[in-house]
């Protein structure tokens, strides 16, 4: 056995060893819920407003929900799981009169609720692990989980989004990531922006004025206008070594020709993706615009939509006759940059931009009570009105007090009377204009919720396999993105060459890929391989081998327990994390998109709705495989751990449902379970995460 | 057109059911989208994709002589004025059934963008997710054999089919693997017939008590789904899904490809009342090494479809039954120095329609002596969706809105080609 550079450098990776900038280095715990206004004070005058409304409207209020429904739905909310039976118990046993709003504060501060808000941000802002042209979505989905954990001000997140520049995978760059994801697409990218953030559907008008809303095609490109220049690609001047890797480049094609330049973008593909101009705040007309407004191809000016302000003054380069006549037949007209996107992100999170404040606390809303106040929630037409007008006004006045601090907002309504009533079971079909939102509704747990409570009754310390913020993946990106940039010349032309081989002489290029694939998964040994290994050698007598082995691996520091492969590796060969760890979207056969996880290609589409081959996974798949057959799983442990038939029924009650049974229920089960306790438990238990009231959320 | 169904004594009786009812469906309610069809020359689609951009000029339309051809050489087939390039010498003999497109033009030059056109008939947004062709025919037409889905797509990337802006019920339903079939369709080895009865008993009672204190169409959506569920696992239809039925020789038939077992499996599925199946070959993006990647790429295509064809006739399917075979793009003329390969080429490709009402054993549409462009009856991708769309006697003026207030329709502007089907 051989010892190549590359081996080592993988034992330093899967040390953590490997210089990752300090940016990216995040503070040790998630940032508490605080804030100067009254959150208790805060949810009375929501309550007060829905108790004003009730009585207006003749609706009766609903009962208080018991503590055991209470914590089921606080943990589904905030850390988008189910409770653990001893989580429930310990929630019980507390006897203090305050603990509701002392375990929302605390499941708040815990890493969990990251795991749930990351798909509240993913579903709203497309990311995804990969993104086009081979660019990474890890340091996008790095930026959600930071500002998460950091409890970023919702108007700061979204300016940086706006206004991010630079290259994709720079570590701590990774907002850059929301523009992106419509690479190529700046008309695609300003509608989406218009709808996230502004609640607006402007898409129609990218070709046609809009044939029932007020917008026109012009005001459409006044829009997109903010983003003119918009490049998604860095080139030289966007890199930090740009002149050496131009000169480099230069070299190269000289020796090799046209082909250089293919297998130069290859290797620096790293480097390569970001965004690039501040805006130009212009952009020409299509060449089919169709009104007397304008001309087609007529370069207009960025002006905001709503108020008609114009932005930037566009700037044009002085012709200058010398550089004209050198190239007469350059005819692209080239815009200045003015800094249009700061004034599109100013003017977009203006506290005076009013539906700007409402998207967020109707989504917000919608994410704790299941239904916005205002549906649909992103496509408002001029007559569009709140189904409660008064309470849309206090949770806007409250989101800008707050100084739009989501997790304040969050906490404020997890503290309302409203938050603590029983589930508002009503069918979809029914006008639900007319109801007064007192307390939740009823609603199928979404995705990905389903398959984190399925993990919690499996996975012993579920929450406890969080990566945390940055995850191994987006740490293997910055690290390769550094190591592109530190190559040497030499290093950097050995590795364009075998690039070029791929192209000249494919057979040859696929050897040596092999080889160096070969070499990879040497590197790649895990402890037991090498443990193994060594064994193997040591009966053969080869102690040469292992002593040389041993050798290299004190030196650099590795105990004979440590796992020698990458992080990000180790991680994606276990399965079960929580969906928030797994790759964004799941892969299309998994549970969660089989439960309806988005696919994170368009904005919010995730669905709640029922089809078969769920019910096949929950039938025969999962629940067969991990809880019934898998001698770890947690519920089972804890079935086991007590002692009589009737505590062990209630035991699984408390972990699937988080209630215990009812007297019919436990008189159904106990003579089965007492007859034969392993059989019965068995089917108890695939019945409860069969249910209804599983699946659903309280 | 039902006449060849009905003498199949495998068909299911809801199947046979179906196919003795008029094809001209009712208001009946059995589907939310269910509208009136006109009169339709098929009931089925078998959609075979060739995901990454075909080359035209090394499969349906050779060029022999020109200089852009490259190694492909062009060889007769069983219609007398059409030539296939040398890759497929099994489909050559089954020309008498097919319609050779030669004149596709799509304007989209991606492979996303190229592949959600023809899907589609829109193009891709970012704003609005479009439904199919395989979500369009089950919504408008509603199910023909409704313990199955309607839609299923085998072997397909993530993002091909999709239900679009339609319920859910109408997304495809994904069978990565045509050997393994419909996966968690059978019972757990361990969990024997009367204790799964038992366990569904008590399921039953547990969400009866549930939903009597909590109605909500949700909870019923899923009561019909448990229903379901488990009717196909107790339903002979679920055999649909299973290869190991058919007879060793014909699986070889075939083909031991992941592809040519996709078409016995669609073939399964039509029998047992599926309205579409598409099945995906993927890897056609070949910008480097074009001739070679030819000779792996179209054997099993060649096998699978051609044999599909003769067994779809054999058992009086074809008639009723629409196989098309589409691709996102062309590829370029012109062979790259480099890399031996052809670039991506919307402005002129081929695709394929048999079965279903098409008269076969003819092309349609030419393209200029190299594969350029299109000089004879040009197809739009839209047009090419509206023709198929009008051989499903679906209306192509019935517009749907989505849930966002926008009206849509089967193949947007899209109008049905005339002399297309024949």
């Amino acid at each position: 056995m051989t010892y190549t550079p590359l081996f080592i450098g993988a034992c330093l990776i899967a040390l953590g060893l490997e210089s990752v900038s300090e940016a990216v280095v995040p503070v040790a715990t998630p940032a508490p819920v605080s804030s100067r206004v009254s959150l208790g004070a805060a949810a009375g005058r929501i309550d007060a407003v829905l108790a004003d409304a009730a009585r207006d409207a003749g609706q009766s209020l609903p009962a208080t929900i018991d503590d055991a429904g209470f914590a089921r739905r606080l943990f589904l909310d905030t850390l988008g799981r189910i409770p653990t039976v001893d989580e429930l118990d310990g929630f019980l046993a507390d006897k203090a009169g305050d603990k509701r709003a002392r375990l929302a504060k605390e499941l708040l501060e815990s890493p969990g609720h990251g795991s749930r808000m990351f798909h509240f941000w993913a579903d709203l802002l497309r990311a995804r692990t990969k993104l086009a042209r081979k660019t990474s979505g890890d340091p996008f989905m790095h930026f959600i989980r930071q500002a998460i954990h950091e409890n970023q001000p919702y108007d700061e997140m979204v300016a940086e989004m706006l206004t991010a520049e630079g290259p994709a995978h720079a570590p701590g760059n990774g907002a850059t990531g929301y523009l992106m994801r419509d690479l190529e697409m700046p008309e695609d990218s300003m509608s989406n922006t218009m709808r996230v953030f502004l609640g607006t559907a402007v898409e129609c008008a990218q070709c046609h004025d809009h044939p029932f809303d007020e917008w026109t095609r012009k005001q459409y490109y006044e829009m997109v206008a903010f983003t003119g220049g918009l490049e998604y690609k860095l080139g030289f001047n966007g890199l930090p070594a740009g002149e050496r890797y131009k000169a480099l480049l230069d070299d190269l094609r000289d020796e090799h020709g046209k082909g250089a330049k293919r297998a130069f973008e290859r290797v620096f593909r790293p480097v390569y993706s970001g965004i690039v101009g501040s805006g130009t705040s212009t952009v020409q007309l299509p060449s089919d615009y169709q009104y007397d407004d304008a001309e087609p191809l007529e370069w207009v000016s960025g002006r905001n939509l709503f108020d008609g302000e114009p932005g930037p003054e566009p700037e044009f380069p002085e012709s200058d006759r010398s550089r004209k006549r050198n190239r007469p037949k350059k005819k692209k007209i080239e815009p200045v940059e003015v800094h249009s996107r700061e004034a599109l992100a100013e003017w977009v999170t203006s506290p005076d931009n009013p539906r700007f404040t409402s998207m967020i606390t109707n989504r917000l809303w919608k994410l704790v009570m299941g239904r916005a106040l205002i549906e649909p929630l992103d496509d408002w037409k001029a007559d569009t009105e709140s189904i409660l007008p008064q309470l849309s006004v206090l949770l806007d006045e409250l989101m800008l007090e707050l100084d739009y601090d989501v997790r304040a907002f969050l906490s404020v309504l997890l503290r309302t009377q409203a938050y603590q009533r029983e589930a508002w079971v009503g069918s979809s079909a029914v006008v639900i204009g007319s109801r007064v939102p007192t307390s939740p509704e009823l609603r199928r747990l979404s995705a990905e919720q389903v398959w984190d409570s399925l993990l919690t009754l499996v996975v012993p310390d579920l929450d406890g396999t969080l990566a945390g913020v940055i995850t191994p993946e987006a740490e293997d990106v910055y690290a390769k993105y550094e190591e592109v940039l530190l190559y040497s010349d030499a290093e950097a032309r050995d590795r364009v060459k075998d690039q070029l081989l791929r192209y000249t002489n494919r057979s040859a290029y696929d050897a040596l890929r092999a080889e160096q694939n070969a070499e990879r998964k040497a590197a790649r040994y895990d402890e037991r391989d090498l443990v193994r290994q060594l064994k193997k050698e040591l009966r053969r007598g080869n102690r040469e081998a292992e002593q040389l082995l041993l050798d290299r691996l004190s030196e650099l520091g590795i105990d004979s327990d440590t796992d020698l492969r990458p992080r990000s590796a180790r991680r994606s060969e276990k399965e079960l994390l929580r969906a928030s760890e797994l790759v964004s979207p799941a892969p299309a056969d998994h549970l969660l998109r089989v439960f309806g996880q988005s696919d994170r290609e368009h904005v919010e589409t995730a669905h709640v709705d029922a089809n078969v081959p769920q019910v096949l996974e929950l039938l025969n798949g999962f629940i067969e495989e991990h809880l019934l057959t898998n001698r770890d799983a947690v519920l089972p442990g804890a079935i086991r751990a007590v002692s009589g038939s009737g505590e062990r029924i209630a035991v699984a009650y408390r972990g699937v449902l988080g209630r215990d049974p009812t007297s019919a229920e436990l008189a159904l089960w106990l003579p089965e379970v007492r007859q034969d306790n392993r059989a019965a438990l068995r089917d108890l238990m695939w019945v409860l995460v069969n249910s209804h009231e599983f699946l659903f959320q309280r | 057109m039902a006449r060849g169904l009905l003498g199949l004594s495998t068909m299911p009786l809801l199947t046979r059911l179906a196919a003795a009812a008029p094809l001209l469906a009712s208001d009946s309610g059995a589907s939310p989208g269910v509208i009136g069809l006109n009169p339709a020359t098929a009931r089925h689609v078998i959609y075979l994709y060739m995901s990454g951009g075909m080359s035209h000029l090394d499969t349906f339309d050779p060029k022999p002589g020109a200089e852009t051809q490259g190694p492909t050489q062009a060889i007769p087939t069983a219609a007398d004025d059409v030539l296939l390039s040398q890759h497929f010498p099994l489909l050559a003999e089954q020309m008498d059934k097919v319609c050779v497109v030669n004149s596709l033009q799509s304007n989209q030059g991606a492979h996303a963008q190229g592949r959600y056109f023809m899907h589609t008939s829109y193009e891709l947004r970012g704003t609005i997710r479009h439904p199919s062709m395989g979500a369009w025919l089950n919504h408008m037409a509603g199910p023909l054999n409704p313990t199955l889905p309607g839609h299923v797509e085998i072997a397909g990337g993530a993002y091909t089919a999709s239900a679009g802006f339609f319920e859910s019920q109408f997304m495809p339903l994904p069978i990565g693997d045509p050997e393994a079939g419909l996966t968690n369709s059978t019972r757990a080895e361990h969990v024997d017939a009367s204790t799964f009865a038992r366990r569904l008993e008590r399921l039953g009672e547990m969400n009866a008590t549930f939903a009597a204190e909590h109605a909500h169409k949700s909870l019923d959506a899923y009561g019909d789904m448990y229903a379901q569920a488990v009717h196909l696992m107790e339903s002979q239809d679920l055999a649909a899904f299973d290869l190991s039925a058919e007879p060793e020789h014909l699986r070889a038939a075939y083909g031991r490809s992941t592809f040519g077992q996709g078409c016995l499996l669609a073939r399964r599925l039509v029998e047992h009342g599926v309205r579409f199946i598409e099945v995906v070959s993927g890897g056609w993006d070949t910008h480097s090494d074009n001739f070679e990647r030819m000779e792996e790429l179209c054997p099993p295509v060649d096998r699978g479809l051609a044999v599909l064809l003769a067994d779809l006739e054999a058992r009086g399917l074809l008639d009723d039954t629409l196989v098309v075979l589409a691709t996102e793009f062309g590829r370029s003329p012109q062979i790259t120095a480099e890399r031996n390969g052809r670039n991506h080429h919307p402005a002129a490709f081929s695709g394929l329609l048999a079965g279903g009402g098409v008269v076969g054993g003819r092309r349609f549409g030419a393209t200029d002596s190299t594969g350029a462009v299109v000089i004879e009856d040009p197809v739009t991708v839209p047009d090419f969706n509206a023709t198929i769309g009008q051989a499903l006697g679906l209306p192509l003026d019935h517009i749907v809105t989505s849930p966002s207030g926008r009206p849509f329709t089967l193949a947007d502007k899209g109008r049905a080609v005339p002399g297309l089907m024949g």
